[in-house]
């Protein structure tokens, strides 16, 4: 599986409703070194790339800040355990 | 014994790989990162494999008529031999920074199907091109 067949893709909640576009993959390191996919940074709207403002801990200049708000509204975090990539229509 | 690695943690891989360049021990450039290969074990964990490097994975990233076009630019531009992407194994990437330098050297990896082709139908052709002591 490649990054780029996640990236873009619509992500569903367990109970199938839309949550909205995958905009990044966040992965983690394990014990052995292996990076292991723990979560998707998804974003209701368009999936474009957001530049890395969205990352917590980030101390932009202020228009910087209110543009990256403008663009980064409404993203988040969801584990990945509790995405699901078929439409419940496919069902 | 693990070589000590420096990579972000947690790692983003739209942000922190895709089109990052690559380097090796020594600097040289490889390409930049055009897609990530992820293994999906029996537990339904997700890590990351590999880094790909070429046309053809960044032809189907894009997708749409652009992406068609670079894909089937590499694929006119693929010998008989030619396995495919460039494929650097994630465990050899050292540290990822605004670079992405790897523990392998440049001459381990199959030379990038563009830098092949152009040296074999550009600038191969040009006289003395082949060995310039003579």
């Amino acid at each position: 599986m490649r990054a780029s067949e996640l990236l873009g893709r619509v992500a569903y909640d367990q109970e199938g409703h839309r949550l909205g576009k995958i905009a990044d993959l966040l992965t983690e390191a394990g014990p052995d070194g292996t990076h292991q996919l723990v979560a998707a940074l998804v974003t209701p709207g368009h999936r474009g790339r957001l530049l890395g403002y969205e990352r917590p801990g980030i101390n932009a200049p202020w228009l910087i800040n209110r543009l990256a708000a403008v663009l980064h509204r409404g993203a988040r975090e969801i584990p990945w355990a509790d995405i699901r990539l078929d439409s419940p229509s496919e069902q | 014994m693990t070589p000590h690695r420096h990579r972000p943690d947690p790692l983003r891989v739209d942000f922190h790989l895709l089109d990052r360049q690559i380097i090796d021990p020594a600097g040289q450039k490889m390409g930049k990162v055009d897609d990530v290969e992820f293994d999906v074990d029996e537990h339904g964990r997700t890590t990351i494999t590999a880094l790909l490097i070429g046309q053809q994975p960044l032809g189907e990233r894009i997708g749409g008529r652009l992406g068609q076009w670079i894909s089937a630019l590499a694929h006119r531009m693929r010998s008989d031999s030619d396995p495919g992407p460039l494929r650097i194994p994630f465990d050899d990437v050292i540290e990822v920074d605004s670079e992405i330098t790897i523990g392998l050297r440049r001459e381990l990896f199959d030379t990038p199907p563009l830098e092949r082709w152009l040296r074999d139908r550009i600038i191969g052709r040009i006289p003395g091109a082949r060995d310039a002591r003579k």
